[in-house]
């Protein structure tokens, strides 16, 4: 259920009327959510989800406690906000209590499309019957998605903060296998815009690579010059932001920690061309310009030329370690080159072309080492061209490494990783020295 | 159009009870089994209407509640609810589906129609029509058998056990601890058009810690987490785990760790205790023995799988001592209850037979596609606004027959790294190529434990894995593992499942350093 500005202000302010704590907030979300998704060339499952809920934090003195229901009778919400207070009560002090913070002032924001709101049923059918008849004709199989939302989410406190956002997200994506079980390709959009995702367009690139890619040869694993598309390149950056608390950094258990104490803020960790940024504002990556409790997010540069410029902490690690708070983003935005993949291919002599990667896991949060494995396509590169395919790797890489060791960056766009889901990332493609394939996989 | 009743109204003697001020009474008991009859009555005479030959009902209620410490201090104190129904038509072979958390008679006849108008809108681009598995008509109950309902105790006395763990850890001398206790409470009624009405109280905990300990100079830190399972059991865990002997051993142990040789990479053979070998059988048996995975229909996201259905009855899968069965009835296991989200009776069954691949986890959809008649009960759906999709039953490895108990193991061992303790974990799309790492690494010596390793990951190919495992201790050293959140199906859902097993041995496997890996 999709609450506008106004119809959500009177529920919060409703439900916190029932309040008797010395402080509370309460934040709506609610949901009007399409899916189709579909397999072995045909449709499968699919769904209509109309959801509602409230989340309510009351704190007495510095004990906090929180309950969520999605009942909206009086009884129910009045029952909702005393168990919170109830939760609060029976709650030791929290150390680490900090009070609501007031009245903000929010970046205008881009995450919301009329197009996608009133996506219809047939226009939903039609992009997936394309995929289908298409694998259908080019004696493929496809799988895959389609989710189309409309979403809001609703923050007010008792101390004056108010905060409203309706977003809208549509996403697109298929995995195209050969029917010899030897080749794979794969495409995943996401936009706030469902008429940014030209489904036909990627789905024929698909299907394409599926072909591309099929029987495999064998290259010995070890250190290669790689280009990581920008599925692939997402993942890594999207890993790397996961670590960079502040926290963990001054407590010593971090990569970004520095030996003797202290962090890497301020430190040249990265190649010269590394430069990435937050900001819920840029149309490339579009985000909600504030967090769960309300708090402002504004624009931030995380590196600048390689150095490492901001740590994310929440207010509290702010407070008392006296360093500005700073959300975890809700965006990550690399900046990049101008070269298409196919010209970073053109300029290579000798390198491993990367489609995606999969499973990605860290090993090792002192190296930030990861491990994971490529897919949909790998190909081996000579002398400006795709010579074969070649088998899936896994591999076991930092991305800190990474982003040492770019040899060239392409130019960005909205991408999808294997572990990124939903959350928004425009990245550039990269050609990268020293990848570390540990192993081959026998994968499709 | 004609109502089979008057359904919701109080007069037809369903009624909505009084809410009631009780911070510990869920919110599906505010409407009568009545009342709930007749709404779940409604929805399959309104598919029906609307042209469905098969329609199912769920009304479903999760409730959670998290208490997350860190030392002294509380991170989180959250209690969920999330109610809601769903109902799934199939008209002319093509699902339908729809759902609401507005728990009303307006909204299950509005929900129904969406339900039917998504399944004519997608009949165009059905090639493959639905057929589902024959199943018995089931009116029935069941409920975990709890001792002690973890939202019955007091959240007072959940943030002072967590304080106390937190407090002996750093008392050893651990920088910093955190721990938690998380209760889940899953209710849902299953009503069908062919004449089900199943009602279902499911109970899990999870309680865990993990402690740090860090070398400031050294920038040196290592980390170990609790050897504590999530299990299918009520608050009776949280007071049987002995708690202190863990964290004792985990500061301990970690503290070993930061001085422990790092390991010398090559083939090694290798021991695995229980609280690892549980996600090594998750990963490498329990998901290739998914049907769905295997027909393609997971290809988009959890990946397919190299157990495909040519190869039943024939993969020689692993070594004559390993026996794995699929089992929803298993005592205290996550994935046990009643019935499944299809409203199938569950079972148990094997997967593989000394060795050998003989069996599937299947759906009532998916049965038919190995020509099974009946499904073994493998559906279900984490939300009331998800669609119930083929999820792993527990899935165990099966205790060796000869007396052999881990001290046995280790003294008939020569040279191995035995593992405790799940660590990292990645497996690729068709579950061949895997990679496991864990919280403790011992190295064997002639049948004694010689001392610690660090930087330790193994990894190889399952079919090679399982066929290199030579022994299997025995019922004595059998226990659970699990997790609450195994991640498949778009839009994704997690699912909660258990893993038995008593410590097994394998030759000759791969030994990574990996620090090596990463370049230092």
């Amino acid at each position: 259920m999709i609450l506008n500005e106004n119809e959500a202000k009177n529920l919060l302010t409703k439900v916190l009327s029932y309040s008797k704590a010395d402080s509370a907030s309460a934040s709506l979300e609610g949901n009007n959510t399409y899916n189709i998704r579909f397999a072995r060339n045909s449709i499968s499952t699919n769904g209509f989800s109309d959801g509602l809920s409230v989340r309510i934090s009351s704190s007495i003195g510095k004990k906090t406690g929180s309950v969520s229901t999605n009942k909206f009778d009086e009884a129910s919400l009045k029952n909702a906000v005393k168990m919170s207070e109830d939760i609060a009560r029976v709650s030791p002090d929290n150390k680490e209590f900090m009070p609501p913070l007031g009245s903000q002032t929010y970046l205008n924001a881009v995450n919301f499309s009329e197009n996608t709101e009133s996506l219809k049923g047939e226009d939903r059918s039609q992009k997936i019957s394309y995929i289908i008849d298409k694998s259908v004709s080019s004696d493929v199989t496809s799988a895959g998605y389609m989710e189309d939302e409309v979403t809001f989410i609703a923050i007010q406190n008792t101390s004056g903060l108010f905060a409203y956002n309706k977003a809208s997200m549509a996403k697109l994506s298929s995995t195209v296998r050969t029917n010899d079980g030897t080749g794979s390709g794969r495409f995943e959009r996401n936009y706030v815009d469902v008429n940014k995702i030209d489904g036909n367009s990627v789905a024929d690139w698909a299907i394409g690579r599926s072909k591309l890619s099929v029987n495999p040869g064998e290259i010995k694993p070890g250190r290669y010059t790689v280009i990581l598309e920008h599925a692939a390149a997402a993942d890594m950056l999207n890993l790397c932001i996961d670590f960079m608390g502040s926290r963990e950094a001054d407590e010593g258990r971090s990569y970004f920690s520095k030996k003797g104490g202290g962090t890497l803020i301020g430190e040249k960790i990265a190649d010269d061309k590394v430069n990435i940024y937050s900001d819920p504002a840029d149309v490339n990556a579009p985000s909600v310009p504030f967090t769960g409790s309300g708090e402002p997010m504004n624009r931030v540069v995380w590196f600048e030329n390689g150095v490492l410029k901001n740590l994310h902490r929440n207010r509290y690690w702010a407070e008392k370690t006296s360093q500005p708070a700073m959300p975890y983003p809700s965006n990550i935005i690399m900046q990049g080159g101008t070269k298409s993949v196919d010209e970073l291919i053109a300029e290579s002599e000798d390198a491993v072309l990367v489609t995606r990667f999969w499973y990605i896991r860290t090993v090792d949060p002192k190296t930030m080492l990861l491990t994971g494995l490529t897919r949909d396509g790998v190909f081996e590169i000579k002398n400006g061209k795709i010579t074969r395919p070649v088998k899936n790797f896994r591999f076991n890489e930092s991305p800190m490494n990474i982003l040492k060791n770019i040899i060239t960056l392409g130019s960005s766009e909205k991408a999808v990783g294997a572990e990124t889901d939903d959350y928004p990332i425009y990245v550039p493609a990269m050609k990268v020295a020293n990848f570390n394939f540990s192993s081959l996989s026998d994968a499709i | 159009m004609a109502l089979p009743g008057a359904v919701f109204a109080n007069s037809i003697g369903g009624s909505v009870l009084n809410s009631t001020n009780s911070n510990t009474v869920p919110r599906h008991r505010a409407y009568d089994d009545d009342y709930i009859k007749k709404a779940a009555d409604t929805a399959i005479f309104t598919a029906k209407n609307n042209g469905a030959s098969y329609c199912d009902f769920r009304l479903s209620n999760f409730r959670s509640q998290n208490v997350s410490t860190r030392e002294q201090i509380i991170q989180s104190i959250r209690d969920n609810e999330n109610f809601g129904f769903a109902v799934r038509v199939i008209i002319d072979g093509t699902w339908g589906f729809a759902s609401s958390s507005t728990f009303s008679e307006d909204e299950v006849v509005r929900i129904t129609k969406i339900a039917c108008t998504i399944a004519n809108a997608n009949k165009s681009i059905q090639r493959n029509k639905v057929e589902l598995a024959a199943v018995p008509v089931y009116n029935e109950t069941w409920k975990t058998p709890i001792k002690k309902n973890a939202f019955e105790v007091s959240i007072d006395e959940k943030v002072n056990f967590l304080f106390g763990v937190n407090e002996k850890a750093k008392s050893l001398g651990a920088d910093y601890c955190s721990s938690f206790i998380w209760a889940v409470n899953e209710w849902k009624y299953f009503a069908s058009s062919e004449g089900s009405y199943i009602k279902q109280d499911l109970h899990r905990i999870w309680s865990a810690f993990d402690i740090t300990v860090v070398d400031k100079e050294t920038g040196n830190f290592e980390s170990r987490d609790s050897f504590t399972a999530p299990i299918g059991k009520g608050y009776e865990y949280v007071e049987e785990y002995d708690y202190m002997k863990d964290i004792e051993e985990a500061v301990e142990h970690t503290r070993m760790k930061q001085k422990a040789p790092s390991v010398q990479e090559g083939k090694r053979d290798i021991i695995l205790d229980s609280n690892h070998l549980w996600l090594t059988i998750h990963e490498s048996c329990g998901h290739p023995t998914e049907l769905d995975r295997a027909l393609g229909y997971e290809a988009n996201y959890a990946g397919t799988s190299f157990m495909t259905t040519d190869k039943l009855n024939k993969l020689q899968y692993g070594s004559n001592v390993i026996n794995i069965r699929g089992d929803r009835t298993q005592k205290d296991g996550l994935a046990t209850r009643g019935f499944d989200d299809d409203g199938v009776k569950t079972t148990e069954w094997d997967l593989i037979k000394n060795g050998k691949f003989v069996g599937y986890q299947t759906t009532r959809e998916m049965a038919r596609f190995i020509g099974e008649n009946a499904s073994n009960g493998c559906a279900y759906a984490d939300s009331w606004d998800h669609f119930p999709i083929q999820r792993m039953p527990n899935v165990s490895l099966q205790p060796g027959e000869k007396k052999l108990s881990l001290k046995d193991l280790i003294a008939d061992t020569e040279d191995a790294i035995y593992i405790k303790g799940s660590g990292s974990w990645s497996i690729d799309m068709q579950r061949y190529n895997f990679q496991f790492t864990g919280q403790e690494f011992w190295e064997v010596k002639n049948g004694k434990i010689a001392g610690m390793l660090k930087d330790v990951a193994y990894q190889g190919n399952t079919v090679d894995l399982w066929n290199s495992c030579d022994a299997v201790c025995d019922k004595t050293e059998y226990k659970l593992g699990g997790s609450f959140f195994c991640g498949k199906g778009e839009p994704g859902q997690v699912s909660p499942v258990s893993h038995g097993s008593s410590p097994a041995r394998f030759r000759k496997v791969k030994i990574l350093n990996t620090s090596k890996e990463a370049g230092e």
